[in-house]
């Protein structure tokens, strides 16, 4: 079980060759980008991505994560993702438009959904009543199966995760002819429009053209950069680039990885050992509770003896006894085990 | 005259890495009487008890019960025939409170590799426990019973096998004199319905007018 893990991870470690994120701590960031698990922030934007494409040294992916549907995880990304992660449409298309998503190849599965249906996103804060709304996102495509965490992810485009993030929007046009009731001010240079104007919820060919984001461009948020450099010395160049960039680190999360499954199989070292420890102490527990068992029954023995009960039969007694004890405790020990090995099972599956 | 059920000869018996050890030159119980072992603390009582109950084996004489050299039998031998022809009557009654009255009272028939549980012998169980007032309370455990219906259980379960021998090791040494006396006429008169010898271990002095025979275990040729 800890080897298929460590052997999918270290997979996916290996095909991500390098990555950028805020500084803070490593293993969250890798795991974050390359299994879309755990809280992420959004402390790079565009205007980083831009510094990095204007090296030149290779290509350069943006993540933005922490969203979902149907409890799934949404990323949003663009078209270099699947180029570089050789990921390709079995059906359909990779989501390329606003509004549009593709789903990794279990997704598929479970969603039970077709090419053209809609998937709604979570809502982002239940209890933030003017927080974002969620959005309908229309299935475009479904993706082929890599064995990765991509499998079980929704792809859309960066666009749409602003949108599903609240810092784009689309809504009704706000022009002279608006209804003054849906206005909160109107001077001949701005019109400001109050929260009964109408937000889309979907996006389509219709509405398309009025979804706008306020804010600037390039600091438009980012949860992390994956980098696909030329060569190794771009690589390197890259990484050490950013070797004491105040805001910015650069990983490679092959050595990130490496680091985490070192604590892992040192883990399951230490679990190996304390199986034989854990054997002796129940082995020891074991002869202690026959032997209390014998003393407090010491006169119960002899008066079966007195009576003329031989012996043997005595042993015997004993002997079923025990065998029923560790019968039980064998079955429960298996049941313990197969509970423990599908849940952590399930824990690790989780992870990938 | 009544025969003689029980036959000492030069009987010599000392435990391992003990200086205690008891001779008995001659002694004869005979059948269906009542005798009282009595004696200083240590002069032997229970080992005499256990001697002719077969429990022990003497390491000179003879012991002669219910037709059987018992110094010649083996263990198993000497096993079977307390199984089947010796009753024991404990202090502490010793039940197995884990069994049900009515499996108490069939635990010599398990314990007896050659008497086993047939319907005859339930029924006689059974019938027994209905005589001693205890039949309605064969599905309880001894625990759920008074302190009387437990002394009963006891005195049923030493008879049950219809024993000729029963070994009574100071019944009534934890109780008051009233109800010593209402034990040992109980345990007298149901040994005296199954016809058996009755052979009580006692400190109580009081007692002895019950009984046929009063030995002194201490007065038998005994040495330390």
């Amino acid at each position: 079980m800890v080897d298929d893990f460590a052997t999918s991870i270290t997979e996916r470690g290996k095909s991500t060759p390098l990555l950028f994120g805020p500084k803070g701590d490593r293993f969250d960031l890798t795991i974050n980008s390359l299994f879309f698990r755990g809280d992420h922030s959004s402390e790079l934007s565009m205007a980083d991505l831009t510094l990095l494409t204007e090296e030149n040294r290779g290509i350069m992916v943006p993540l933005r994560l922490g969203f979902s549907a149907r409890n799934l995880p949404v990323i949003g990304t663009n078209a270099d993702y699947f180029t570089t992660r050789s990921i390709t449409a079995e059906r359909g298309t990779v989501p390329l438009m606003l509004g549009e998503a593709a789903l990794g190849s279990k997704c598929a599965k479970s969603l039970n959904v077709q090419i053209g249906d809609h998937i709604l996103t979570d809502q982002v804060n239940l209890y933030d009543l003017s927080a974002s709304y969620p959005l309908k996102l229309k299935v475009v495509g479904f993706l082929n199966q890599t064995n990765s965490a991509d499998d079980n992810a929704i792809f859309t485009s960066i666009e749409t995760a602003w949108v599903i993030s609240g810092l784009g929007h689309g809504h009704e046009s706000i022009d002279d002819e608006t209804k003054t009731d849906k206005l909160l001010s109107k001077t001949k240079k701005q019109i400001t429009a109050n929260a009964s104007i109408e937000q889309f919820i979907e996006i389509n060919e219709s509405n398309m053209h009025q979804f706008h984001f306020h804010s600037d461009p390039a600091l438009l948020p980012l949860t992390s950069i994956i980098g696909f450099p030329k060569s190794r010395k771009d690589g390197t160049i890259l990484k050490t680039k950013y070797l004491h960039h105040q805001k910015i680190q650069a990983l490679e999360p092959s050595k990130v990885i490496g680091e985490l499954l070192d604590v892992v199989i040192r883990l399951k070292r230490l679990f190996d050992s304390s199986y034989v420890i854990t054997a002796l102490a129940a082995s020891l527990f074991l002869t202690a509770i026959v032997l209390l068992s014998l003393q407090t029954r010491k006169r119960e023995l002899k008066t079966l003896f007195l009576m003329g009960c031989s012996r043997g039969t005595i042993c015997m007694i004993f002997s079923v006894e025990i065998m029923i004890l560790c019968i039980f405790s064998i079955l429960f020990a298996l049941l313990g085990v197969y509970l423990f090995t599908f849940l952590g099972s399930d824990i690790l599956q989780l992870l990938r | 005259m009544k025969e003689s059920l029980i036959q000492i000869k030069n009987l010599n018996f000392c435990y391992p890495k003990s200086n205690f050890s008891l001779r008995v030159p001659e002694l004869t119980i005979n059948n269906e009487s009542r005798v009282a072992l009595i004696g200083k603390s240590g002069c032997g009582k229970t080992t005499l008890a256990h001697l002719i109950a077969g429990i022990l084996k003497p390491n000179e004489g003879d012991i002669l019960a219910s037709g059987k050299n018992l110094t010649n039998l083996t263990e198993g031998e000497r096993r079977e025939h307390r199984a089947m022809n010796v009753g024991f009557i404990f202090q502490e009654f010793e039940l197995l409170n884990y069994l049900k009255v009515r499996d108490n009272l069939l635990l010599p028939f398990m314990i007896s590799r050659k008497m086993g549980i047939t319907k005859e012998r339930k029924d006689h169980a059974y019938s027994l426990a209905k005589s001693i007032g205890i039949s309605d309370k064969l599905n309880q455990y001894p625990e759920q019973l008074s302190g009387g219906e437990r002394q009963r259980l006891a005195i049923a379960r030493a008879l049950v096998t219809d024993p000729s021998i029963v070994i009574a090791d100071e019944p009534t040494g934890n109780l008051d004199s009233e109800t010593s006396m209402n034990v040992m006429q109980e345990i007298i008169k149901q040994s005296t319905e199954t016809r058996a010898t009755l052979i009580m271990i006692t400190h109580d002095e009081s007692l002895l007018n019950l009984f046929e025979n009063t030995i002194n275990v201490g007065d038998l040729s005994k040495t330390h």
